[in-house]
């Protein structure tokens, strides 16, 4: 039988997630040198072959410690590739909840696989409008003006012949 | 393997808020309907699993605190987590401790108290972990897009939706479909008796293709299940339900690699793990053709696009063609393979338990103790399916209605 | 039992206060030298068990990334989230059940990413014991130490003896953190007072590593190694959350599940019948306490049992060679790495911290526990093949 209101408290806590220091190895950095460049490229396994973009530290198939700090492991890799999935985000998700976007803000974001390699990466598509956007159609990086070598030097993608 | 018979069920009503019970609690309460349904008590258990997944209520180890009042006090305990397939995981877990011989009967209780905690913070702290690499070289938005379960399984609808045909207009159906059986299951958390795809047609849409009715709630809640062996069963029950397979299967993250880099799971809706994880299953019961040996599924649908998804990686059909078996009505609770009878964890998520509720609920099936919302046609073989992580750990349990 | 279980290899990593890696590339380490050690590849192994703990982690599903550093990819993969002896338990079920031949099981912390001693608190009951803040897991030691020299009439200089024979141990052990050549009961003595009677060195030091075992059927194991390592018996006890109603100056949860161990694995006098031990102890009173619950003295005299000199490296019934949890204590792995340091004495593996006044170490024990004040714990029995029956 349910307790009524008055017959039960509550008191508060929480888990602080900022008292936790998360560690990883700098394997983006020879990534990012290149987005400096406006080049992306990939990082091959010397295990079974298979190319990461962004590229990661262990090949999960073949159990192979990628080679990040071997120049001749890390291949150029082409700014084409293909829409595997997509979602138009309606909705901002915020601390307090969900919040619904105008309609000039909703964000396309895309799984694209690059030309070339065995792995998918999230981006953001543009120049485009909501209807046409189709899994399978061929999309092509774009970078930002002045690249710093950040991650965010490749502003977002948008869609070629 | 040794027989496993499922001798007993106990759940609490799942609702959004249990503001009136702690932890302990809540969980007996599970705990006190399934001694009640067998007629056992805690000196009759030889040992317990459980878990929950651990972010929710801010407590480590629950059952450290809890165990006293479930009756493992001064009996072996395993704790077993694993995220949204947890429940599933520790059903395992406590198969496999009956199936070894070294514990005859095992008490198996997973959980959610999600109204302690905020859900999005606690999913966060994946996303957090995960993210810390990429946000140290300057990530761009698209990782805050990917806090939410949302975010993540969104991938899959779009990818399925262009293999295999599937409109909005059947993920609406099925959501409809989900809750109007959930409105029969007396433990539910949503019923909603009269929805119709039109009711869910009219939620906002929260990324394409899924709208706000088409995602599963937050719930609070409990299940505990005894596992025993074949001649313990008989003198508890006169039909326990049987397990006849199970297997697990983990791979590459849907939409984020290891660390923000690459992952080499193109399709998030290929669900190779969930395949592996099936095949072996059914290997073990002894399924040949799935399509027509499983009577009842009940798979990890969070959200209702999944419903096609994985009854085509439970071999419940060709791939590509779940919508067409969909619109035919097989999937009805008077269909030919009725597909989460209870509602499934679109109706009722208590995230640590939905993946153990789903096994509770074909055993009831098998039982014939699923009440109104039992299945027309004889149960004789069913799947159970748990989902979890970046929807990359698969599990899968076949149960049937009578021992090897 | 119709099936035997053998654990046929295991692997460590040096522990460190410290590690210089993420907790991916540190399994991925274990789990390699683990391959190595084995001589098998990843496709060889049927299933993998973690030990992991989210709170300790930081992140919630901590298995969920693991996947790919542990070579489970496309495999059967679960997670005990308890001390690494329990993931070892869940292993033991699977191979036992048939379904599975060869397990990995393989557990990992690291300190130097979550607040110091913060995660045991959050397993504490929220509606009071956490709003008193009475209770950390070491003002919990000290208590249990205290009623333990108290009712017993144990000394300091005894709880000080565990800490010097372990650490000292530790020296000769290449894997072990906290290591102090030509340590003394002074040195023990004079270390930083925490809670009293705790000090620094009767407590054990927050640690990074990972340890990995694999466990294989009888017939896969007879396959895979010459020196398998057989488990006889294993016996688990999950005791009261509340301190109040548990007598802390013994740990009858401890004596329960040593009780089922001995019982499986036909052991009646376990001081002369068990060559070596390693616990999984988180301060040096438990050991005492230990000694008690196992049987290896009666209630009461784990003081005099050490002053014996008994559990000494060189004497008859030596406890924690590897320098147990005092020397380090990655707090999931802990129950694997005494499992493993078992392993590895039996099979004549452990270097310079071997035990070479015995004839032959056949049969040990392995324990790991969980919980303030060990609320939960469990005993492995292991034995070796003797020369004769190979």
């Amino acid at each position: 039988m349910m307790k009524q209101e008055g017959e039960y408290s509550s008191v508060s806590g929480e888990w602080p997630l900022s008292a936790y220091k998360w560690k990883t190895e700098r394997f983006f950095d020879k990534y990012v040198e290149g987005l400096k460049r406006k080049q992306i490229t990939g990082i091959r396994c010397t295990g079974c072959g298979s190319i990461f973009v962004p590229p990661t530290v262990i090949c999960c198939r073949c159990l192979t410690r990628l080679r990040l700090e071997n120049d001749d492991d890390w291949i150029r890799i082409s700014e084409r590739g293909t829409v595997l999935s997509y979602t138009i985000s309606y909705m901002e998700i915020l601390p307090g909840g969900l919040k619904e976007r105008k309609k000039e803000d909703r964000i396309i974001y895309a799984l694209v696989q690059l030309d070339g390699t065995d792995t998918h990466m999230l981006v953001e598509l543009r120049n485009l409008f909501e209807e046409d956007v189709k899994v399978g159609m061929r999309i092509c990086a774009v970078w930002v003006d002045e690249p710093k070598g950040a991650l965010s030097d490749i502003s977002h993608f948008i869609p070629v012949k | 393997m040794r027989n496993v018979a499922i001798v007993g069920v106990g759940m609490t009503k799942h609702v959004s808020k249990r503001r009136d019970v702690n932890i302990p609690e809540m969980v007996y309460e599970a705990v006190e309907a399934v001694f009640q349904e067998t007629g056992l008590a805690p000196k009759d258990i030889d040992a317990f699993v459980t878990g929950n997944m651990p972010a929710f209520e801010g407590i480590n180890t629950p059952e450290l605190w809890g165990g006293g009042y479930w009756g493992a006090y001064r009996k072996p305990v395993i704790r077993i987590t694993t995220g949204g397939s947890t429940g599933a995981s520790v059903a395992q877990g406590a198969i496999y401790a009956v199936a070894s011989g070294v514990y005859d009967t095992v008490l198996t209780l997973a959980f959610e108290k999600q109204s302690d905690g905020d859900t999005s913070v606690g999913l966060n702290s994946t996303s957090l972990a995960d993210f810390a690499n990429l946000n140290s070289y300057g990530a761009t938005a698209v990782t805050t897009q990917l806090s939410s379960a949302i975010g993540l399984f969104v991938y899959q609808a779009t990818s399925y939706m262009h293999k295999s045909g599937l409109t909005i207009d059947q993920i609406d159906k099925a959501a409809a479909m989900l809750r109007r059986n959930a409105a029969k299951n007396p433990y539910a958390h949503l019923k909603q008796p009269n929805i119709t795809a039109e009711d869910i047609a009219k939620t906002p849409m929260i990324s394409y293709p899924l709208r706000f009715g088409h995602t599963c709630p937050a719930s609070d809640g409990a299940v505990a299940m005894i596992f025993t062996t074949k001649e313990k069963a008989k003198k508890i029950t006169r039909k326990p339900a049987w397990v006849k397979g199970l297997a697990a299967c983990s791979e590459d993250g849907t939409v984020l690699g290891q660390f923000g880099g690459g992952s080499i799971n193109i399709d998030p809706a290929e669900q190779r793990s969930c395949k592996f994880a099936a095949q072996k299953a059914y290997k073990m019961a002894g399924i040949t053709n799935p399509e027509k040996e499983i009577q009842v599924a009940e798979p990890y649908i969070p959200f209702g696009h999944q419903l096609f998804i994985y009854f085509e990686r439970l071999f419940l059909c060709k791939e590509g063609d779940a919508p067409k078996l969909f619109d035919q009505g097989v999937m009805d609770l008077n269909g030919a393979i009725p597909i989460c009878p209870s509602g499934g964890v679109m109706s009722n998520n208590a995230i640590g338990a939905a993946a153990m509720v789903r096994i509770a609920e074909c055993a009831l099936q098998i039982m014939q103790k699923a009440g109104e919302h039992q299945v027309t046609q004889d149960v004789h073989t069913a799947v159970a399916h748990g989902l979890g992580g970046s929807a990359n750990l698969n599990v899968v349990t076949v149960l049937g209605d009578s021992p090897n | 039992m119709a099936r035997k279980v053998a654990i046929v290899a295991c692997s460590q990593l040096i522990y460190e206060k410290k590690r210089n890696s993420s907790r991916e590339m540190m399994v991925y380490e274990v789990i390699n030298e683990l391959l190595k050690n084995a001589g098998i590849s990843k496709a060889d192994i049927d299933s993998f068990i973690s030990a992991q703990n989210d709170y300790l982690e930081g992140r919630t599903i901590s298995n969920m990334r693991t996947v790919g550093p542990s070579g489970a990819y496309l495999k059967d993969e679960s997670k005990v989230e308890m001390d690494g002896a329990f993931a070892a338990l869940y292993a033991y079920l699977r191979i036992l059940s048939g379904t599975h031949d060869v397990v990995a099981v393989y557990g990992e912390s690291m300190a130097s990413c979550y607040p110091p001693y913060l995660p045991m608190t959050w397993t504490l009951d929220p509606s009071f014991d956490r709003q008193n803040g009475f209770v950390n897991e070491i003002s919990a030691a000290a208590l249990q130490a205290c009623s333990y020299m108290y009712k017993y009439g144990i000394t300091e200089k005894q709880l000080a003896k565990v800490s010097v024979k372990n650490l000292e141990n530790a020296t000769k052990n290449p894997y072990a953190l906290r290591k102090i050549n030509n340590i003394d009961i002074e040195t023990v003595l004079k270390s930083r007072l925490l809670y009293s009677p705790i000090r620094a060195l009767n407590a054990y030091p927050l640690t990074d590593g990972a340890c990995a075992i694999l466990m294989a059927s009888e017939d896969k194991a007879m396959e895979m190694t010459d020196k398998p390592v057989w488990i006889e018996g294993v016996g688990t006890c999950h005791d009261s959350y509340y301190m109040e109603n548990r007598i802390l100056a013994d740990c009858d949860c401890l004596q329960l599940a040593a009780k089922s161990a001995y019982k499986m694995a036909g052991i009646k006098d376990p001081l002369k019948e068990i060559d070596v031990i390693e616990l999984h102890e988180n301060f040096s009173h438990e050991e005492l306490i230990f000694y008690e619950s196992l049987g290896l003295c009666s209630k009461g005299k784990g003081g005099e049992f050490i002053d014996t000199g008994a559990t000494l490296i060189n004497g008859i019934l030596p406890v924690n060679p590897s320098g147990g949890a005092l020397s380090a204590n990655p707090v999931c792995a802990t129950g694997l790495i005494r499992i493993a340091e078992v392993v590895m004495q039996i099979k004549h593996e452990a270097g310079e911290h071997q035990i070479t006044n015995k004839k032959e170490v056949n049969i040990g024990l392995a324990h790991g526990q969980n919980g303030i004040c060990a609320q939960q714990n469990i005993v492995f029995i292991l034995k070796g093949a003797r020369k004769c029956e190979m």
